[in-house]
C-alpha cells in the first residue's frame, strides 16, 4: 500500500491549523479563569464595589474567549478518525483514556461552575459564587492536564505504562498512575499553564495600561495593573524556572529534539547554549566531516557549557549532535540510524511473521515471533526498551530526510520563545517597581510597552508549540509510529475541502472575537454588565 | 432541588445581557456547523468505508507491515 504525501501534508497542515486556532483560545481562558477569581477573592474580602465591577470586567472578556473557544478542539477528534486513523488505531486505547477523562471533567467541571459564575452574581451568596470561580479555574487547568498527559506519552512512550499488543496492532495502558506522573508530561503540562498565567497577566497589565494611557478608568487601570502586574512577575519566573526542568526532560527522552532547537550538529562536552545565531544550512554528508561546530552557525553568542548544565545537570556532560545521533558514538552508548533502523525492521518482520503465522494456525511460529518482538534490546536507565518500541524505526529509510527534525524552524521557534519569556520577565519587573513605588499611573514608556505586549503571549505560546511538535518529527508517538505512518491507508479527498472549511470559520470566529473583545475594552468596566 | 437548578439557568437564560445573547447565538451555530454539517457530510471515518472489526483490523496490519513512500505526483510522472 502506498501512502500519498499530499494526503499526508494536508492532513498535517489541517491538524496544524486547527491546533494553532484552537491554542489561540486556551491559555487565556486557562490564565484568564484564575485572574478572575484573583479579582473576585479581593472583592470578598474587602467587599468594595469597585473590585466587583474589576472582576465582572474581567469574567466578560474571559466569557467571550470562553465561548468562542469552546469545542474548537473538538475537530481535532474528528481528524483523528478521518486524517489519522492509523494513529487512532494503534495508540487508541491508549491515548483515548486521558481524553475521555478531560472531556467529562472539562464538560461536568467547567459546564457546572461556568453556570454559577455568570448567572449567579444575584442568585447565589457571595462565597458560593467565590467557590465556583475558583472551580471553574480548576477545571479548565485540569482539561489541560489531561491533554498534555497524552501529549507526554507522544513525546516519550515509556514501557513503565503501556505494552504493544501484537495481536491488535494496538498499544495497551498497562499502569494508569504511571501514565499520570511520567515526568515529560507533569513538566510541559506546569509550563503550559504557568505560561497561560503569563498571557492572562500580560493581557491585564496592557488592557490597564491603555486605559492609564487614554487617561480613562485610571483607578480600575490601577487595581488591575497592579494585580496583573504581581501575579505576571510570578508567572513568568515560574514558566522559565520549569522550562528549565522541560529542557531536562527533553534532552533526555528526545535528543534529536533538543539538537535542532540548540542547532547542535555536532556532540560537545561542556556544549554551548546559542543565545543568538542563523544556523548554517548542511547536508547530511557535510555534518558526517564536521570535526566540531565552528561552522554550524553563520552568526553566534554562544554560552559555553550552559547546553550541558541546563539538559543534563553537569558542566561537562556531553550532549550529543546530529552526527553521533545519525552515525552512532560508542563512546557514549549512542545508537546509530542503521542499528535502530534494524532493530525496527525486525520488529516489523516479527510482527508480519506473527499474522502470517496466526494465519495459517502455527501457534509455535506464533509464540517465537511474539517472544522476538517483546525481547529486551537496551536498559535505559533501568527502563527495559523492547524491540517492539523500536518498531517505527523500520520504516524509515533516509536519515537526512526523516530521522530528525527540521533545524531552521525548530531553532528559531525555540529561541523565540525564550526570547519572548525573558522580555515579559522584564516587563513585569519594570512594571511592577514602578506600581511598588507609586509611580506607574505617569510612566507612559512601560505603560507602552505593556500595550504593544498584549499580542506577543499568543507568539509566545504559538512557537513553543511549534518547537514542541515540529521538533518531535518525523514522529507522532516517539520511536513507534512515524507521521508518514499514521495517517489514514485510503484516499480520502475531503481533507483539503474541510481544511478550507475550518479556515474560514476560523477567520470568521477570530474575527468575532476579536471585535467583541474591542467593543467590551473600549466601553470599560462600567459597560461590561 | 431540581426545580431549583431548573430555575436558576431559565432565569440566567432569561436575563442574559445583549453580548450574552450573541455569544450563545455564536455557539450554537458553530455547534450546529461542526456537529451536523462538517461531521457528517464532510468527515467519514474508515468505519464507513471498511465494514467490521476484523476487516478493520486486517487493513492496519497489513498497512502497518507493507507500508512504502511515494509522492503521488512522482507516481504520476
Amino acid at each position: 500500500m502506498h501512502i500519498d504525501l499530499h494526503m499526508l501534508e494536508w492532513a498535517r497542515a489541517q491538524f496544524a491549523m486547527t491546533a494553532i486556532f484552537h491554542f489561540f483560545f486556551v491559555p487565556f481562558t486557562l490564565g484568564m479563569s484564575f485572574m478572575v477569581a484573583f479579582f473576585e477573592t479581593i472583592y470578598v474580602k474587602t467587599g468594595k464595589a469597585e473590585w466587583k465591577s474589576a472582576t465582572q470586567f474581567w469574567q466578560v472578556l474571559f466569557g467571550i474567549n470562553f465561548a468562542i473557544g469552546l469545542s474548537t478542539g473538538i475537530i481535532h477528534e474528528f481528524e483523528f478518525g478521518t486524517n489519522w486513523s492509523t494513529y487512532s488505531w494503534v495508540v487508541g486505547d491508549l491515548f483515548g483514556a486521558p481524553l475521555a477523562i478531560e472531556g467529562v471533567v472539562a464538560f461536568f467541571m467547567e459546564a457546572t461552575f461556568a453556570a454559577i459564575a455568570f448567572f449567579g452574581w444575584k442568585r447565589v451568596s457571595k462565597g458560593v459564587h467565590l467557590t465556583s470561580s475558583w472551580l471553574l479555574a480548576a477545571g479548565s487547568n485540569l482539561s489541560a492536564l489531561w491533554i498534555l498527559i497524552a501529549n507526554g506519552f507522544m513525546q516519550h512512550p515509556s514501557s513503565a505504562f503501556y505494552t504493544f499488543d501484537i495481536d491488535t496492532a494496538r498499544l495497551e495502558l498497562t499502569n494508569f498512575f504511571n501514565l499520570i506522573l511520567q515526568p515529560v508530561a507533569q513538566v510541559k503540562f506546569l509550563h503550559v499553564v504557568t505560561a497561560a498565567y503569563t498571557m492572562a497577566s500580560v493581557f491585564v497589565l496592557g488592557v490597564s495600561s491603555l486605559y492609564l494611557l487614554k487617561g480613562k478608568h485610571i483607578e480600575f487601570a490601577k487595581k488591575s495593573a497592579a494585580v496583573g502586574a504581581a501575579f505576571g512577575l510570578v508567572a513568568s519566573i515560574a514558566v522559565a524556572v520549569i522550562g528549565d526542568d522541560h529542557a531536562y526532560e527533553v534532552a533526555n527522552t528526545q535528543p534529536t529534539k533538543i539538537a535542532a532547537m540548540e542547532g547542535l550538529l555536532v556532540g560537545e562536552k561542556g556544549a554551548p547554549i546559542v543565545a543568538i545565531g542563523i544556523p548554517n544550512h548542511k547536508t547530511l554528508d557535510e555534518i558526517k566531516n564536521m570535526q566540531n561546530n565552528d561552522d554550524s552557525f553563520s552568526l553566534a553568542l554562544p554560552i559555553p557549557h550552559l547546553l550541558s548544565i541546563l539538559g543534563k545537570h553537569s558542566f561537562d556532560a556531553f550532549v550529543p549532535g546530529i552526527k553521533d545521533l545519525v552515525y552512532g558514538n560508542k563512546e557514549y552508548g549512542i545508537w546509530s540510524f542503521d542499528h535502530l533502523k534494524a532493530e525496527g525492521q525486525r520488529a516489523l518482520a516479527d510482527l508480519k511473521a506473527y499474522h502470517e503465522a496466526k494465519a495459517r494456525g502455527d501457534e509455535a511460529a506464533m509464540q517465537a515471533a511474539n517472544a522476538d518482538f517483546h525481547a529486551v534490546v537496551a536498559d535505559v536507565n533501568g527502563v527495559k526498551v523492547q524491540r517492539a518500541a523500536l518498531m517505527g524505526y523500520g520504516y524509515l529509510t533516509d536519515p537526512a530526510k526523516q530521522f530528525f527534525p527540521p533545524i531552521t524552524p525548530v531553532f528559531f521557534s525555540f529561541h523565540l520563545m525564550v526570547a519572548l519569556g525573558f522580555w515579559f520577565i522584564l516587563l513585569f519587573i519594570l512594571a511592577y517597581a514602578s506600581i511598588m513605588k507609586g509611580t506607574y499611573v505617569d510612566n507612559k514608556l512601560v505603560q507602552k510597552l505593556a500595550v504593544y505586549t498584549i499580542p506577543l503571549p499568543w507568539v509566545a505560546t504559538s512557537f513553543g508549540w511549534m518547537s514542541a511538535e515540529i521538533g518531535r518529527q518525523p514522529w507522532t508517538v516517539f520511536g513507534i509510529l512515524p507521521t508518514a505512518h499514521s495517517v489514514t491507508p485510503l484516499d480520502l479527498v475531503n481533507v483539503k475541502a474541510t481544511f478550507f472549511m475550518f479556515l474560514t470559520a476560523f477567520i470568521v470566529l477570530g474575527i468575532a472575537e476579536l471585535k467583541m473583545l474591542f467593543t467590551v475594552v473600549k466601553s470599560g468596566p462600567k459597560g461590561a454588565h | 432541588m431540581f426545580n431549583k437548578i431548573l430555575l436558576f439557568y431559565i432565569d440566567g437564560f432569561k436575563n442574559l445581557s445583549s453580548l450574552g445573547k450573541k455569544l450563545w447565538l455564536l455557539i450554537i451555530i458553530k455547534l450546529v456547523v461542526i456537529f451536523v454539517v462538517i461531521k457528517v457530510f464532510f468527515f467519514p471515518t474508515v468505519d464507513t468505508k471498511v465494514n467490521g472489526e476484523k476487516a478493520k483490523q486486517a487493513l492496519y496490519i497489513n498497512y502497518l507491515t507493507k507500508t512504502t513512500t511515494t509522492k503521488k505526483s512522482q507516481k504520476e510522472e
